[in-house]
């Protein structure tokens, strides 16, 4: 694939984000973005998964219903890019797209694992922004107990999402591209 | 020989499963915490709430013995204050409303009031009777106080201080007043018969179980009552 079709691809895929996070708005913790970033780093590589993960979450960022991010936004783009490089690290280990079905459940693993990271990094970061200067372990624990239930719902859903449509993702969206070409 | 993929893949599923089942087993932890603290804190408020239960009770039951005390004092004013005065006109009517909040209160408190039974007819003289049946009446008061309370205040009399230690001649009772020819008199019941009493309502206790009537009659010369109840 040429640069400027990956190029191109970058906003194509930041837009479908966004809008498919518009579109599940209602489920707080329930999104596209995860496994989308997942699945292009996996199709196209770390760079194009991380400028997927940078520019879809730092425009949520701005303009989801519930305002500007804030300070935080840094740790949430942090976070996302953890599914670029999962992404990018699942094509290595599991290169045989072929087989890309029977894997679907590493792949889902990998979702609940990033997902886990993602949510200790941000509640970390929540603690931090919210208590600064007098953060200190209890406060950061507080923050991490008091997250959990969304947490769960979190890594859930990408533990679904990652076992359903990561695969079926991997294995479209080439053919598709082929296709189109 | 396991593939370097399915190795890693393995331990992926694992390390989420861990994950999954640590992040469940602490929101259960967190759960069980919360609960624990409510029941504690719960508790804590049940402990100050029976405490102060005790205390309520303890002045409940200070306040009802006050207001026995009270009734009685109240009984004593009445039997003992001219009938014509203010005073003894808004006590006469008052004491009986006093008398059933006060056994309420006990009924209600789950207690048993101290009270007499005590049984009362009323005989008009003219074919009318009316009891007055699974009444009561405080310890101390005599058959006039305790006609008073039963009638509700429906009671005229008149005060006559200078006979012994003040005597009470009824002339009326829920409204039917004494003639010329007839009086209201006091009749005690005892060994299955009526018996006209000699001495006043003032001078005969309410006892556990006192039967007492009212009869309107007529006298004859030896001021003796020509009815019987």
């Amino acid at each position: 694939m040429n640069d400027v079709r990956r190029i191109a691809l970058v906003p194509v895929l930041s837009a479908l984000i966004v809008g498919s996070d518009f579109a599940l708005a209602p489920y707080v913790d329930v999104k596209l973005l995860d496994v989308m970033v997942f699945s292009a780093a996996f199709l196209f590589g770390f760079r194009l998964g991380a400028a997927v993960a940078i520019i879809s979450e730092g425009a949520w960022s701005f303009i989801s219903p519930w305002g500007f991010a804030g300070p935080i936004m840094p740790f949430l783009i942090g976070g996302e890019l953890l599914f670029a490089a999962a992404g990018w690290w699942a094509s290595k280990v599991w290169s045989d797209r072929s087989k890309v079905a029977q894997n679907s459940i590493f792949i889902a693993a990998l979702m609940l694992i990033c997902a886990f990271s993602w949510d200790v990094e941000t509640n970390l970061a929540t603690a931090l922004i919210a208590s600064w200067p007098a953060t200190s372990l209890p406060i950061v624990l507080a923050w991490q107990v008091s997250g959990i239930p969304f947490a769960l719902i979190h890594e859930t859903a990408d533990f679904l999402l990652g076992l359903l449509f990561a695969p079926a993702a991997i294995l479209l969206v080439p053919r598709v591209m082929k296709g189109g070409a | 020989m396991v593939s370097r993929g399915t190795f890693y893949g393995v331990v992926a599923v694992l390390v989420a499963l861990l994950l999954l089942t640590s992040i469940t087993a602490l929101y259960y932890y967190n759960q069980y915490q919360n609960a624990s603290s409510a029941t504690e804190a719960s508790g804590a408020e049940l402990g100050v709430a029976l405490a102060r239960y005790d205390a309520l009770a303890g002045q409940y039951n200070s306040s009802l013995s006050n207001d026995y005390t009270t009734i009685s004092l109240l009984a004593q004013a009445v039997a003992s204050l001219n009938t014509s005065t203010p005073a003894y006109r808004a006590a006469s009517g008052d004491l009986a409303t006093l008398w059933r909040s006060y056994q309420s209160l006990v009924d209600a408190g789950g207690g048993k009031p101290l009270a007499y039974d005590v049984h009362m007819l009323v005989d008009y003289g003219n074919g009318t009777l009316r009891w007055y049946n699974d009444s009561t009446a405080q310890p101390g008061w005599n058959a006039y106080v305790a006609t008073l309370v039963l009638l509700d205040g429906n009671l005229n009399a008149t005060w006559y201080p200078q006979f012994g230690s003040g005597e009470h001649f009824v002339t009326a009772i829920n409204g039917v007043p004494g003639t010329e020819s007839l009086s209201w008199s006091i009749w005690t019941y005892g060994g299955n018969q009526w018996t006209y009493s000699q001495v006043g309502a003032d001078l005969i206790q309410a006892q556990n179980g006192t039967t007492i009537a009212w009869a309107l009659c007529g006298y004859n010369s030896s001021y003796q009552p020509t009815c019987v109840p």
